[in-house]
């Protein structure tokens, strides 16, 4: 099953709910929150909250203020709740803190 | 407030540990045990909180410890790697399972990792009442069956359930059943038996933890399981064996062994509620489920989703026009004549600071603050889509379209971004997973219609599309998207060929009523972040504005006392005049207001307010008083109230409204018949032009430097040019059409 989700999200032509994708697969949403959360923990998803959390985080820090500061980003009228998603990880995934000769 | 009632001595204490999945009712069973019988503090050296308390039936005492809700034991995060912890270290005689009814499958999952740790177990099926309601019916028995314990149905919050649950952990422990053990199948069950015959070499390893458990998570390649016997005699050894085992079963079964084992778990525990659990009312669709037929349908769903921002534009233009004009007539009336009397009280009346405080501030300022009623009336109306669940809808079948026109489907979260703000929507392209897609969604997000923008819509609709403007502003917002969509796929062929398009699984909300203080809120802290951007930016270039109007260049006026058109204002216009005279609005108040509008859209109002205040002879020294003042505003007030209530059947298209054809605002007259000169008799086509160039043509400088930051130099200038070609030739379409038509 956790298979033939990755599989049908990879192979998805444009987005999908999670309630179609339930459909599919015959299962629950609440069961296929919990797949899709094991392939995030597995690195081979992408989970995106709001998007306004995420433009915020990266944004306000380098902006220093102005337009595209959190009271500015507060003012965006799209941004507060738009839904949640997973996506397919196509950033390769790498080793991190691979012991070098000197070690 | 540490809380410890100890309970009577008992001649036989049973340690038991509550586990479960958050919501499944863990507490309420805890609290409905034991209680006032509680100490709450935290984990040793965790921020998690611990729940103890106890029970004493008879002679049976019940040492209860209420673990955290978590959804696994994998040890990902601190719940559950205190809650694992826990069970691998203090070794509870019982661990009592909690699982929501209502939701068995995916709480089973939990279930079968607690019950492979071969610790006598209980579950316990809460929330049997919520279930009831919903129609299913268990079969506790096969359910007891395969899961090697006893199941006990329960409704904690009732009371329902508790002394069978009590009874059933007592007989847990005066015996236990035979260890659950879930079959693999054969290619993994082979290498669980391989690493148990390297496993059962180690002295006593089964005091320590269950030796199948050891070796289940070997090949899962659990790394605080390795730690753990890496240390023991043949420790090396058999994580070695581990390694190997992963490697065969990957090559074997084309993927990781972790994944192998949870697939086959979520596989035996979808089996085993497919024959334990009955839906007496058959798949009954819930309201949602019944809207989103509708909602998110492949035809119908982009048309709804249209009537749907139809209605927030009409509900934003229509309502909010009375609002407008009792804040902009409050703020061109009595208060300009107040802070003149201020200013004449001080002696200041005639010099530069009056006009300075009258022409520049309460002008071009004022001139944006009148438009916070039809921002407060799109922040409403957006709200309420949100609060509903149905914006989420919208990016669903908008993700779709684009995806059907060969564009990233997910790039339409930043570009919807930018219905707000350009800025925050480039940068919001950080989320996106690789360069191509980064830099040609940071390209189209400058053509998504901020909210800055608005204003000059409203203004211009009101003053060249009366009655139709919600139309026209819906109209506008549908253009930048065709362009956006139109300019994509044009890049897509040429510069940023596409790549693969990877699916999106989008989690979509109930349907609910909207909440009126959450609505409430987010108006506030949006209108809030637009008082912000008025106080400061807008505010400054006011000010500069108006300074490049009091200089003098050429003329002979003196410095704040000099015609516009000879001021270094009117004359830095004036050079770009020519170049827009094709498209209907060659003025130099037309050009000066774009010009300015580069620094914030908003800016293009309050610059021609500017403008228009500083080269208008209408005397503004109406005879009044302070009194005939405050009576006009609250008279005025009441007449915006009667005004919004009348507009609102027109927006199921009954019309109340009284034709008023007097008293065209100054700035609205002005605008009239400036592009009616420019535009040769064709100022309705000349205006829709103007909008359209607004539209489409740079935001402003910080999406500008927002672009450079993310896109890069090159790009940055791409998208400068760019958009001022593509907006300069759209108004040009946009106006001979109009003018061929008749448009006038």
């Amino acid at each position: 099953m956790l298979r033939d989700l990755l599989r049908l999200v990879e192979t998805a032509e444009g987005p999908i709910s999670l309630a179609d994708l339930g459909r599919q697969l015959g299962v629950d949403a609440a069961v296929l929150d919990g797949m899709l959360q094991y392939w995030v923990r597995k690195g081979r998803l992408v989970m995106d909250g709001r998007a306004g959390s995420v433009a915020c985080s990266g944004g306000c820090t380098s902006m220093g203020g102005g337009c595209g500061s959190c009271s500015g980003v507060a003012s965006c009228p799209f941004m507060a709740r738009l839904p949640v998603t997973y996506r397919v990880n196509t950033i390769p995934l790498t080793v991190v803190a691979e012991p070098t000769a000197a070690d | 407030m540490n809380v410890l009632i100890e309970a009577p001595p008992a001649t036989d204490a049973i340690s038991v540990a509550l586990a479960g999945n958050p919501n499944a009712g863990k507490s309420t069973l805890f609290n409905a045990l034991t209680g006032a019988r509680q100490h709450v503090g935290n984990w040793p050296g965790k921020t998690v909180e611990k729940k103890t308390g106890a029970l004493t039936r008879g002679d049976v005492r019940l040492d209860i410890t209420d673990l955290p809700g978590v959804y696994s034991l994998s040890a990902y995060s601190l719940e559950e790697v205190v809650a694992r912890d826990f069970i691998l270290d203090e070794r509870p005689d019982v661990i009592v399972a909690v699982v929501d009814a209502a939701n068995l499958e995916r709480n089973l999952y939990l279930v079968v990792q607690l019950l492979e740790l071969e610790t006598p177990g209980v579950v316990v099926l809460n929330m049997m009442d919520v279930a009831d309601r919903q129609g299913l019916a268990f079969d506790v028995d096969r359910l007891s069956a395969a899961l090697g314990t006893v199941v006990v149905p329960a409704t904690a919050r009732r009371g329902h359930g508790l002394d069978e649950t009590v009874a059933a952990i007592v007989s847990a422990r005066a015996a236990p059943g035979a260890p659950f053990r879930l079959d693999y199948g054969p290619a993994i069950e082979a290498e669980i038996a391989a690493l148990l015959t390297i496993l059962d070499r180690i002295p006593a390893i089964d005091r320590l933890y269950p030796p199948r458990w050891l070796a289940i998570k070997l090949l899962e390649d659990d790394a605080d399981v390795a730690g753990k016997l890496a240390a023991l005699p043949d420790g090396p050894r058999l994580l070695a064996a581990a390694v190997a085992a992963r490697a065969r079963l990957e090559a074997a079964l084309g993927e990781e062994a972790d994944t192998l084992l949870a697939d086959r778990r979520y596989g035996w525990i979808h089996d085993l509620v497919g024959r334990a659990v009955r839906a007496e009312r058959g798949e009954t669709a819930t309201l949602s489920d019944r809207i989103d037929r509708f909602a998110t349908h492949r035809l119908l769903g982009i048309p709804l989703f249209l009537a749907a921002m139809w209605l927030v534009f009409k509900v934003t233009t229509d309502l909010s026009a009375p609002w407008v004009d009792w804040l902009d007539g409050v703020l061109s009336g009595p208060l300009s004549r107040w802070t003149l009397a201020l200013l004449d009280a001080a002696g200041l009346g005639q010099t530069w600071v009056a006009a300075l405080a009258v022409d520049g501030l309460l002008a071009g300022v004022g001139s944006v603050l009148a438009f916070v009623p039809v921002l407060l009336s799109l922040y409403f109306a957006l709200a309420v889509l949100e609060d509903s669940g149905y914006m989420a809808r919208g990016a669903f079948v908008m993700d779709r379209l684009m995806s059907r026109m060969g564009l990233q489907g997910r790039s339409f979260l930043p570009l919807m971004v930018g219905f707000g703000c350009s800025v925050p929507a480039i940068y919001a392209t950080r989320t996106l997973n690789n360069h191509r897609d980064r830099v040609l969604t940071g390209l189209l997000v400058p053509f998504m219609s901020c909210s800055a923008r608005l204003p000059v819509y409203v203004l211009f609709a009101a003053v060249f599309f009366p009655g139709r403007a919600g139309l026209v502003i819906l109209g506008l917002y549908l253009l930048g998207i065709a362009v956006a969509l139109g300019v994509g796929l044009m890049l897509q062929r040429t510069l940023l060929p596409a790549d693969s398009a990877p699916g999106l699984v989008m989690e979509l909300p109930p349907y609910r009523l909207p909440n009126a203080r959450s609505i409430g809120f987010h108006m506030w802290q949006r209108t809030r972040g637009f008082l912000q951007h008025a106080a400061s930016l807008i505010l400054l270039t006011t000010l500069a504005i108006w300074l490049l109007t009091a200089i003098p260049v050429g003329g002979q006026g003196t410095f704040a006392d000099t015609p516009v058109p000879e001021s270094a204002f009117g004359r830095v216009s004036a050079v770009i005049a020519p170049t827009l005279q094709p498209l209907g609005f060659g003025s130099w108040q037309a050009g000066g207001a774009l010009l300015s509008g580069l620094v914030a859209k908003e800016v293009v109002v309050s610059t021609m307010a500017q403008i228009y205040s500083g080269s208008s002879d209408a005397a503004e020294a109406e005879a009044s008083t302070f009194l005939s003042d405050v009576g006009e505003i609250i008279t005025s007030f009441g007449r915006a109230v009667a005004d919004t209530l009348r507009a609102i059947p027109g927006l199921i298209g009954i019309d109340l409204t009284a034709d008023d054809d007097s008293a065209e605002a100054g700035l609205s007259s002005a605008i009239r018949a400036g592009f009616d000169e420019t535009s040769g008799g064709h100022a309705a086509a000349a205006g829709l032009a103007f909008m359209v160039f607004v539209l489409l043509y740079t935001p402003c400088m910080a999406a500008v430097a927002a672009e450079r930051h993310e896109l890069g130099s090159k790009w940055m200038w791409l998208s400068l040019l760019g958009q001022l070609v593509i907006a300069w030739v759209a108004a040009l379409v946009v106006f001979q059409a109009g003018r061929l038509l008749g448009g006038g």
